[in-house]
């Protein structure tokens, strides 16, 4: 990661609620972070952490009754929680795109591959200069939509793309569909691709072309990636930096190598700890046991603190704040006394070579 | 958030039952108009709703009814006419002489007559229109002529020979059928075409029939009374709705409906603007038992049925105040003929249960009332009925038929007793007579009761022609029907016309017969 | 196949459906109880008179004659003739059918015209007051029995405001005939209205949450574009289907409503038919009806497959 790198989004202490006609679930509490130009960002942790939730809010887009409770979010100044309709607009496609998970629910089933991506370029202008030399902005004419459809399908690897644009979605395979869907979301060259989990529904030969691709694309239009997952493997392929989420917090957040090399809490630790190796061969995974918490009834304390190892009794009073446990890398713990023990996946020499790797440029 | 729901269902329902209330109360109108016409000026045009659809336009047409009826009355004329008194009076003949035997009627003719094509009255008309009366086959009045024996004609006279004396035929030839009509424009067509192309010298002729909405009669430019009609455009409107026809009166869009039911009488009475128009019929409604099954096969159980029913109450919670018990069946509005001797049975189950257990009846009889379905009316007599003769004895099951299925019961003599009506078609007893007793005509009112003593009774009181001996075997007949106890009339009732009160000269006859010709509207 | 075969297919396939349909309904209404002749002629009738009637309307041959009669005159489009008023058939359904063509037209369009924004505003609003209130108007306006908001319709605005006809036909315009029919469609397009809101909001409602609306909404186009496009577009789907069944029912024409307003549409004049045993009008008003519900069921068809690309014919 090199030192001068310009903010693009910055998350500042997001809440997000989901009003119910009984409780409120809390989906999203408090969560931080920044996005630094042409980063890919993982955002990781089981299924209703969070994660999602974080994501729609960026682009406005929580699904009813679900609104932004509290925090801001700022993307190039301008903080998006308040803007109007338009304003959002404007952001939406041109500035910030989103992925999600299911190709198939994604795609509009009774709107040709065409239309669809030719909404994208809704807000695009051609810039060009009139006989007087005036900048001036336009739309794009039919002619030039095409054009650009087709070079999209070609960048995202779709072959026969002229046959693919006036076909519909359920005549297109799942990783095809992914593939448009990305297409799709790049139309307006957009500076941030949010990704929800993209390859979760695909298998994995699928998953890994598609992760290439999304790397070549961020190289090629100099856009950063936020990445969901609840795959470490697809983390450590993929991201820079990871924040760890857990019951609506992010419980960890640091460079990938070091959450790997040595992860500071009990959960990011447990993660890994069920991740199949040499060692677990033969043996049975150990999984963290319990389960998630209701996120409408969330127990006093850290949320963690029932399912954890290590915990005591300030653990269950009293909720641990993000503490900066070493510059660039943060946890949320009352143990990190105890988790500094923690041995992660790659021993400390891999890492420190894998950190030296990426101060150049490399494959 | 379910409470305001809630809340808000109670106040859509609310609004919607104001909504209703508000339309349904009465709108008394100004009455803006009396029966002066402005400035002298009558309307051009008379706008009347009729509830169904004439079948054809020919009295002699197959299954004439009302609604054929009131109209081809504007159009044919026949010899003489019934007066709104009762007496038969001149039309198109000017008098006539009746031979001693009562065999030959000599009519002389009106002169200078024209049908509405402008054709001449001639005497093969009138021989011809006569006989087909009688003999043209699918006609179900045909009964009507049938004491004709010979028809002939001249440009002055018609003289017509009877098979035998009948003192009823001056009433019989001012019916509806014993009209004329033009034998060679009749024969210039099919049947098919004649009946629903009708010509005759009426007042008014037809001009143009909308199938299902309309038929328009225009005035006959060569009727022979100078200024009749009255009113130049006669428009028919099919309204099979009376509560539509109702309001198309309230609304100005008809301004007559004829044959008018009762129940929305209210309705016409409390508008300033309409009128209601009250006239004597001769309609009586009948209980008939069917005497060829049992219960009603033993006279004990049918005569005992006169105490088990309560007709005053059925006459007035159905007629109200138009309408009232009889005893006989023919009608009062007959007049002498009628045998006001007879009494009306008061209600009485005691001596009901009485008579029937003298006769060996220990337990209720058990009877089935059909009565055809679609009519809130014979729902209601049936329910009142059953409500009446349950307490005396009997045990009635309403059997509820669709309308085909319960003439086809009855007509086939498998019911055990149901309900029918019946109009008089002319000043004379022998209609209702002849349908009660002759037994080949409907089998004594579908009752089955072939009383040959009653039969001949009937044949010779048809030909009598001593008028005080002939009163005097009807009133015979009406008191052995009513001993016979297979028809028991329930009650008789008035009939209805409402009208807008722009429109004068309405009038019903007891025979449900009406001449527009007479009739004016103010503008 | 190409679409043009496929209706072809179609086609042919009727005709085996429409010859079931012939036999049923002959059999049906000759079989039950009740001479035409009878019913014709009325209380009165006298036998005689009965049986020359019914020898006229050739009720004395053979059943297997009378069918082969009739099945004879459906091929030659000549449908017979009618009992009662002795006119030809073909003559009858052409006066009358348009009438009840025009008011199924009118109150469709009535209906769809309230229900979609009707049912997208309570989709999109699920659960909330505005949800709530159109809910229960919908209930309101299924429970309320047509001839009693036909009758109230007509004191209101023909005799309280004087603004349309209490029923009736007026044929002599086309400005006429529309406003008899004004009153009578919106009668008769309160339950395909309800039915329609219902459904449209179910849709809106199960559209709305697919991702694919989130992903437009994601591209910065309009709430219009997506409103149009990506949600209304799918909601279509099943309320087309809907739509043509009710469509369907009301071609068959409404003997209440035809009777209230006094309109000469085909409900009344079967329902006469069959009471009055009418046998011509009652088979050729059920061919017709048959034909009709065949040949919507095959448009609805296409139309699906035009509207969603993933059926195949």
């Amino acid at each position: 990661m090199s030192s001068v790198e310009k903010k693009l989004l910055e998350v500042k202490d997001l809440s997000v609620q989901f009003p119910g006609k009984y409780e409120t679930v809390q989906a999203v509490d408090g969560v931080s972070f920044d996005i630094y130009e042409g980063e890919t960002f993982g955002l990781v942790g089981e299924s209703g952490c969070g994660k999602s939730q974080t994501m729609r809010s960026i682009l406005g887009l929580l699904k009813a009754p679900g609104r932004v409770s509290g925090g801001e979010i700022l993307y190039k100044g301008q903080d998006i929680t308040k803007m109007n309709q338009r304003e959002l607009r404007k952001v939406r496609g041109r500035e910030i795109s989103i992925i999600f998970q299911e190709p198939m629910t994604s795609l509009n089933p009774v709107l040709k591959i065409k239309t669809q991506i030719y909404e994208a370029f809704e807000g695009a202008f051609i810039t060009e200069k009139d006989k007087d030399g005036k900048e001036v902005k336009r739309k794009m004419t039919k002619a030039e939509k095409h054009r650009a459809a087709l070079e999209l399908l070609k960048l995202v690897g779709i072959p026969s793309p002229e046959t693919r644009l006036e076909e519909y979605p359920h005549q297109f395979s799942g990783g095809m569909r992914q593939r448009a869907m990305i297409a799709i979301a790049l139309g307006a060259r957009p500076k941030l691709l949010l990704a929800d989990e993209p390859t979760t529904a695909l298998d994995v030969t699928i998953q890994d072309q598609i992760m290439k691709l999304l790397n070549r694309l961020k190289d090629e239009l100099g856009m950063s990636i936020i990445l969901v997952t609840h795959d470490l493997g697809v983390i450590a392929q993929m991201c820079d930096r990871v924040a760890v989420m857990y019951a609506g917090q992010i419980v960890e957040m640091t460079d990938t190598v070091t959450l790997f090399a040595h992860p500071r809490h009990p959960y990011t630790y447990g993660l890994m700890g069920s991740l199949p190796n040499e060692d677990t061969a033969g043996g049975t995974l150990e999984a963290i046991g319990g389960a998630p918490p209701n996120l409408a009834n969330l127990p006093e304390g850290c949320p963690f603190a029932p399912r954890c190892k290590y915990a005591c009794d300030v653990c269950h009073e009293k909720r641990p704040d993000i503490v900066e446990v070493e510059p660039g890398h943060f946890a949320r713990c009352h143990r990190l006394d105890v988790t500094s023990e923690f041995q992660g996946l790659i021993s400390p020499e891999a890492a420190a070579k894998a950190k030296e790797q990426e101060v150049e440029p490399n494959e | 958030m379910r409470s305001i729901a809630r809340k808000l269902a109670a106040l859509a329902l609310a609004l919607v039952m104001v909504l209703g209330l508000v339309a349904c109360t009465n709108n008394s109108k100004e009455p803006e108009d009396t029966n002066e016409p402005v400035g002298g000026e009558f309307a051009d045009q008379i706008v009347l709703g009729i509830t169904s659809e004439p079948m054809q336009l020919e009295p002699n047409g197959p299954g004439c009814g009302p609604a054929e009826i009131q109209i081809t009355q504007q159009i044919y004329e026949g010899l003489v006419s019934t007066a709104t008194d009762g007496e038969i009076v001149p039309c198109l003949a000017t008098d006539w002489t009746i031979s001693e035997d009562g065999l030959t009627y000599t009519f002389n003719l009106v002169q200078g007559v024209k049908f509405s094509d402008g054709r001449d009255v001639k005497p093969e008309d009138w021989v011809w229109s006569l006989y087909r009366a009688r003999d043209f086959e699918l006609s179900n009045y045909a009964f009507i002529a049938e004491p004709i024996d010979t028809v002939e004609a001249t440009d002055t006279q018609v003289i017509i020979k009877l098979k035998a004396p009948t003192p009823g035929f001056l009433a019989q030839l001012g019916c509806f059928n014993m009209v004329l009509g033009c034998k060679e424009y009749a024969e210039s067509m099919t049947d098919d075409e004649y009946l629903k192309a009708p010509m005759g010298t009426g007042p008014y002729m037809l001009q143009q029939w909308n199938l299902g909405t309309d038929i328009t009669l225009v005035a006959n430019p060569n009727y022979r009374e100078e200024g009749m009609p009255k009113t130049k455009e006669l428009k028919y409107l099919v309204i099979a709705d009376d509560n539509t026809r109702l309001m198309q009166l309230q609304s100005g869009q008809i301004d007559v409906a004829p044959i008018f039911p009762f129940s929305l009488a209210q309705a016409v009475e409390s508008d300033d603007s309409l009128e209601l128009g009250i006239y004597p019929s001769t309609q009586i409604y009948y209980l008939t038992l069917n005497t060829t099954h049992a219960p009603f096969d033993d006279v004990k159980v049918r005569q005992a049925m006169y105490y088990a029913l309560n007709t005053k109450e059925l006459a007035s919670a159905i007629a109200g105040e138009y309408g009232a018990p009889v005893g006989a069946i023919v009608s009062a509005t007959q007049g002498e003929w009628s045998n006001t001797s007879i009494p009306v049975t008061e209600y009485a189950p005691e001596t009901a249960k009485q008579m029937l257990a003298d006769a060996g009846y220990t337990e209720p009889v058990k009877f089935t009332l059909t009565v055809r379905t679609g009519s809130a009316f014979y729902e209601q007599i049936a329910t009142l009925i059953k409500n009446q003769v349950d307490q005396a004895g009997f045990e009635c099951e309403i059997e509820l038929l669709e309308s085909a299925a319960t003439s086809a019961k009855f007509q086939n003599l498998e019911h055990q007793s149901t309900i029918l009506q019946w109009v008089d078609d002319y000043q004379d007893p022998s209609g209702v007579v002849g349908w009660t007793v002759d037994y080949d005509q409907a089998q004594c009112f579908y009752t089955g009761l072939n009383d040959v003593e009653l039969d001949q009774l009937n044949e010779q009181a048809l030909v009598e022609l001593d008028h005080a001996k002939r009163v005097e075997m009807y009133q015979d007949i009406q008191q052995r029907i009513h001993d016979n106890a297979n028809v028991i009339p329930l009650y008789r009732n008035d009939s209805a016309m409402a009208y807008s009160g722009k429109v004068d000269g309405v009038y019903l006859s007891p025979f449900y017969v009406y001449y527009a010709k007479d009739w004016t509207k103010t503008k | 196949m190409s679409r043009l075969q496929y209706i072809l297919k179609r086609i042919l396939q009727m005709i085996p459906v429409l010859l079931v349909v012939t036999i049923l309904v002959f059999s049906i209404v000759h079989l039950i109880p009740g001479e035409p002749a009878r019913l014709i002629l009325g209380d009165k009738a006298t036998p005689a008179a009965v049986a020359a009637l019914t020898e006229k309307l050739g009720l004395n041959e053979p059943l297997p004659t009378q069918y082969f009669l009739f099945l004879k005159q459906v091929l030659t489009l000549d449908l017979g003739t009618s009992f009662k008023n002795n006119l030809p058939v073909a003559d009858l359904l052409a006066v009358r059918f348009p009438v009840t063509l025009a008011l199924t037209l009118l109150s469709t369009l009535i209906s769809v015209l309230i229900s979609l924004p009707l049912g997208y505003f309570a989709g999109t609003h699920k659960d909330r007051l505005g949800d709530q209130v159109v809910r229960t108007a919908s209930l309101v306006a299924i429970s309320m029995p047509s001839f009693w908001v036909g009758l109230l319709l007509m004191i209101l605005f023909a005799i309280k405001l004087k603004w349309l006809p209490a029923g009736g036909w007026d044929n002599t315009s086309l400005w006429g005939e529309f406003k008899c029919l004004i009153l009578p469609a919106v009668t008769q397009s309160l339950m395909t209205t309800a039915l329609l809101v219902r459904n449209t909001r179910n849709s809106v409602v199960d559209i709305t949450r697919m991702d694919y609306v989130d992903f437009a909404r994601s591209k910065g186009i309009s709430d219009g574009q997506v409103r149009s496009r990506h949600v209304m577009r799918n909601s279509m789907i099943s309320t087309v289907t809907l739509l043509s069944m009710r469509m369907a029912g009301t071609l068959g024409g409404s003997v209440i409503i035809e009777t209230v307003f006094s309109i000469p549409g085909i409900g009344k004049l079967a329902s006469d038919a069959i009471f009055g045993r009418d046998y011509a009008v009652v088979q050729s008003v059920v061919l017709l009806f048959a034909v009709m519900v065949l040949v919507i069921n095959l448009i609805t068809d296409i139309l699906y497959s035009l509207l969603d690309p993933r059926v195949s014919l």
